[in-house]
């Protein structure tokens, strides 16, 4: 038999060599030698059954044109493996899109750290012109509205306010200065069920005498017509002249901060990923970017809930709801630290997955020699983590042990079963 | 409950318990595309009803690269005689 009857057909070759590329990179050869093999040796078969060898390289060039569909079934049963939910979930990059989207989610709902928002403000005529004023406390970003006395000597110095109306907030009950609804353009509002203002939910309103003495806690604005925004936002740094600084919020306006920060983190574990050789590096990138966008998140939660702080008619902050609501703050935000760390410690050091498959070892009754211990892997067969059951003086809390590239060959074939 | 086997999974099986081993020679027992074969006979593989090995003996006979070959096993046997009730074909292509 001469050698070229031995030979691969160049058509099943090239058919073979192309479907390859379809073929996940991690079996990519093993897949290809199968296929290659296999034909090798129907080749062979066919010509020992007495086909010539040109009949015989056409059939196995059929025979190879089915290496096309098994590559595509290949790649997508790859796909479907990828998609598994619990792999999915030990993915870093699919715990921070996640973390990202909860964050923005949660900012477009809270108008990003901005508790006077105001439902349904576009509702409101012209409410691009609507300004809230009020004088911040400082205190975590609680605001707190500014008195009416102190919005009259604002007005005094600008130009560009048109009306300005006052009111106070306690409880769901809103008392408001007669021309309120008259600067919000809107039809007054009695009983308010249903009805929120500055994002608290209305229970009544009721209308304060003119002249009356009425001490309001804040006040809304409407700027004339003519009225530039970017100048009005300029203009306030100088109407703070009576050492008070004044905070305008245009009631349409949305926080951006929160999206530039979810996008500035997601750039750094993005700019760390590309590091790969400093695994060092991206570890500790993925922890500080996970923690600040928990932290972020609990942060934007808690604005919401701040909105029920009541304000007091004469400002400042009423300290007996305010402490409490400071401390489920400072609570909530040692609780996302320690389930920060926690996740951080569950996780392989080189590739930033979350280790699986544990494997009790050890005894509780043998303390010292055989510490009770569960035994994790990192799915890409990078270590394995060891978690010491007890807590003990002695004991070491987790002990990572790298695995060399000859454990990559066990890995990879689990992943293409 | 395990899922029962599709009609072209129970042919390919049928072709591997009657002693057709390797890829080429059960497309021409069955006249199966190959391009259906491979993607079923991983099924069946991932499903444990047949195993793979290399076969060195193929290799070492005709002086060239090895060669994969399929066996059934004993679950693959079971899920056969289930599919033989269930596909009467099955069952005359086995007679």
């Amino acid at each position: 038999m001469r050698q070229e009857e031995f030979a691969v057909p160049p058509p099943s070759q090239f058919l073979i060599s192309t479907a390859s590329l379809v073929v996940p990179r991690a079996f990519r050869s093993s897949w290809r030698n199968e296929w290659l093999w296999e034909v090798w040796h129907g080749r062979l078969e066919l010509v020992r059954q007495g086909c010539s060898p040109a009949q015989a390289a056409r059939r196995v060039t059929r025979f190879a044109a089915g290496a096309l569909l098994d590559a595509a079934d290949l790649r997508l049963e790859h796909f479907r493996l990828l998609l598994n939910g619990r792999a999915l979930a030990r993915d870093p990059l699919v715990c921070l899109t996640a973390l990202v989207l909860a964050f923005l989610t949660l900012a477009g709902w809270t108008n990003g750290f901005r508790h006077s928002r105001m439902a349904a403000a576009a509702s409101y005529p012209d409410s691009h012109q609507l300004v809230l004023l009020s004088r911040p406390a400082g205190l975590l970003g609680i605001e707190t509205a500014a008195s009416m006395e102190q919005v009259w000597s604002w007005v005094e110095y600008s130009r560009w306010f048109g009306s300005v109306a006052g009111f106070r907030l306690h409880d769901g009950a809103l008392e408001v200065s007669p021309n309120f609804f008259a600067v919000l353009h809107a039809d007054p509002v009695i009983s308010g069920a249903g009805w929120r203002f500055l994002g608290r939910p209305i229970r009544s309103v009721r209308f304060l005498e003119p002249g009356s003495g009425a001490r309001y806690g804040g006040a809304i604005a409407r700027l004339k017509l003519r009225a530039n925004r970017n100048l009005f936002e300029a203009q306030l740094g100088k109407l703070g002249n009576d050492g008070v600084r004044i905070t305008a919020t245009f009631l349409d306006e949305r926080g951006r901060w929160p999206f530039y920060f979810a996008g500035a983190t997601a750039l750094l574990f993005l700019a760390a990923g590309m590091f790969r050789t400093r695994r060092a590096v991206l570890y500790l990138a993925f922890f500080a970017v996970k923690t600040a966008l928990l932290l972020g998140t609990v942060g934007l939660a808690w604005t919401e809930v701040a909105t029920a702080i009541p304000i007091p008619v004469t400002g400042g902050v009423d300290l007996g709801a305010a402490i409490p609501l400071v401390l489920l703050l400072l609570l909530a935000q040692a609780f996302v630290l320690r389930w920060s760390l926690q996740d951080q410690a569950g996780r392989c050091p080189v590739c930033c997955r979350q280790v699986a498959m544990p494997v009790t070892v050890g005894s509780r009754s043998s303390l010292i020699l055989d510490r009770p211990c569960v035994d994790f892997l990192c799915t890409r067969g990078h270590g394995t983590l060891r978690l010491s059951d007890l807590t003990t003086c002695t004991a070491e809390p987790y002990r990572w042990t790298p695995l060399d590239r000859s454990w990559q060959e066990v890995f990879v074939r689990e992943r293409t079963a | 409950m395990k899922t029962p086997l599709s009609l072209t999974s129970a042919i390919i099986l049928l072709a591997i318990a009657n002693g057709r081993r390797y890829g080429f020679e059960i497309m021409e027992a069955t006249g199966l595309p190959s391009g259906t074969i491979y993607p079923a006979l991983r099924r069946l593989e991932k499903a444990r009803l047949i195993r793979s090995d290399w076969d060195s003996t193929a290799a070492t006979e005709s002086y060239g690269p090895p060669r994969k070959y399929f066996r059934v096993t004993g679950e693959g046997k079971s899920a056969l005689e289930a599919a033989e009730k269930r596909f009467p074909a099955v069952a005359q292509l086995k007679g």
